[in-house]
């Protein structure tokens, strides 16, 4: 390094940018989605004792929720190449649905909003919202 | 005896090494790269480097200065007291690390570290932006008070922490009799593994014998693939966020706290502790992995005897 930080700070940026560049062309970003099959193998790993009853999956395969059989829910969100999973309670999270999706608010700093594709939005938010509280 | 910045020295080479690692990874199918997650690592590799010249970084120097004159005695900048200073800060190392999963206050700077669900050389330089102050000087005063100079101290701590740049890959399994003292890949891929049976295990900075004695060592099993990341992964790749998502969590839970106890447990308790035990800790990860475990060998166990699952040869 030249010891001048201005110009390292801008080497290591251009540096960064061409490992980032050559990572994303030779590991390309699959086309993978969300299925069942995948969001009930992570749910396995991450919350074992989760019994999964209904699904809801995203109709572009970004995300699924599945409602449990203790009136939990788990929510199995893409990232990146990987999957991220949350587990709450009905009531626990804010739910707004439209004609065409599902609109969760999780009050979580890293994933604060999950919109979730569907013709059953109404549904699963009367779901989330009430569940819980029988 | 002139201490060099061996990081400035290194920061090339883990550049040339990350991109043969992609490229081996590619070839050989034995690693997994995600562009946006490598993103996200490297800037936060770079902003830890520059996090210290906020102001951090001239605290930590001033006070260890300071903490020198009262060092208990004089010990000389020979080759044999950088040896014992490298081992004396590589025990520190591990009392800083193992506190560091087990106190939220310091998980709050560590979990940046361990916060990618990838493990390759890109998630070694994933570093923190906080906690450079207290942890360096609660950790670090013992060695200066004893009478090693500051200068060496940091010294010693970069070639730690270099070395454990090249343990962070899938590369390379397993290392024989060179991981009876040594961190290797394969220990240190157990220590960022989220399965139960890992939780919790080899925090060793370059000698794994510190685990060894003090029982947090775990081998890794063949046939249990690691998990990497944290127990309840970031949704994010924003570097801004994963610097102080765990500071915001602490925050909020502070502001919800019903009594000092609660405050406490919230700043200085494990990581996941709850007044009510609504959220779980590592320990509690592990022992509800035991319980569903034990619930599925009695239940094979109870299971009339029914056709082999796999019949003998014949």
């Amino acid at each position: 390094m030249t010891g001048n930080l201005l110009i390292d700070t801008v080497i290591s940026i251009a540096a960064i940018a061409v490992m980032v560049a050559i990572a994303r062309l030779l590991f390309p970003p699959p086309a993978a989605k969300v299925t069942e099959a995948a969001a009930m193998e992570r749910l396995a790993l991450d919350e074992p004792d989760f019994a999964a009853q209904a699904w809801l999956i995203d109709r572009e395969g970004r995300a699924a929720l599945a409602q449990g059989a203790a009136g939990d829910f788990a929510l199995i969100k893409k990232l990146g190449l990987d999957l991220v999973t949350r587990r709450f309670r009905a009531g626990a999270v804010s739910v707004a649905a439209d004609e065409s999706a599902l609109i969760l608010g999780l009050g979580d700093t890293t994933l604060p909003r999950v919109v979730i594709s569907t013709d059953d939005a109404a549904h699963w938010a009367l779901k989330l919202k009430f569940e819980g509280d029988t | 005896m002139e201490f060099p910045d061996v990081i400035a020295w290194a920061v090339p080479a883990f550049a040339l090494f990350v991109l043969a690692e992609i490229v081996v990874a590619r070839i050989s199918g034995r690693g997994r790269y995600d562009a946006k997650d490598s993103a996200a690592s490297l800037l936060m590799g770079l902003g830890s480097e520059l996090a210290p010249l906020l102001g951090g970084g001239a605290i930590v120097l001033a006070a260890f200065a300071a903490i020198y004159e009262f060092r208990l005695i004089d010990i000389p900048n020979a080759w044999w007291a950088v040896l014992l200073c490298f081992v004396l800060d590589d025990f520190r190392y591990y009392w800083w690390h193992r506190v560091s999963h087990e106190r939220r206050w310091f998980w709050a700077s560590h979990v940046i570290h361990h916060s990618s669900q990838h493990y390759n050389l890109t998630t070694a330089l994933r570093q923190t932006w906080t906690g450079q102050i207290l942890g360096q000087l609660l950790f670090k005063t013992p060695l200066i008070l004893i009478g090693f100079h500051p200068a060496m101290v940091l010294f010693v701590g970069a070639i730690n922490l270099i070395y454990q740049f090249w343990i962070h890959t899938e590369l390379i399994k397993r290392m024989g009799p060179f991981e009876w003292i040594f961190n290797t890949p394969s220990h240190h891929r157990v220590h960022h593994a989220t399965n139960p049976k890992y939780l919790d295990a080899n925090y060793a900075g370059t000698l794994i014998i510190w685990d060894r004695m003090f029982g947090t060592f775990v081998p890794e099993d063949e046939t249990e693939k690691p998990r990497y990341g944290i127990i309840k992964n970031l949704g994010t790749f924003n570097p801004l966020i994963i610097s102080f998502h765990e500071w915001i969590g602490i925050a909020k839970d502070v502001m919800k706290a019903k009594s000092l106890r609660e405050v406490g447990g919230y700043l200085f308790g494990p990581p996941g502790w709850s007044p009510d035990g609504s959220l779980m800790t590592s320990a509690m990860i592990k022992e509800r992995w035991r319980r569903v475990r034990e619930e599925g060998d009695a239940q094979a166990h109870t299971k009339p005897a029914g056709r082999p699952v796999a019949q003998p040869a014949e």
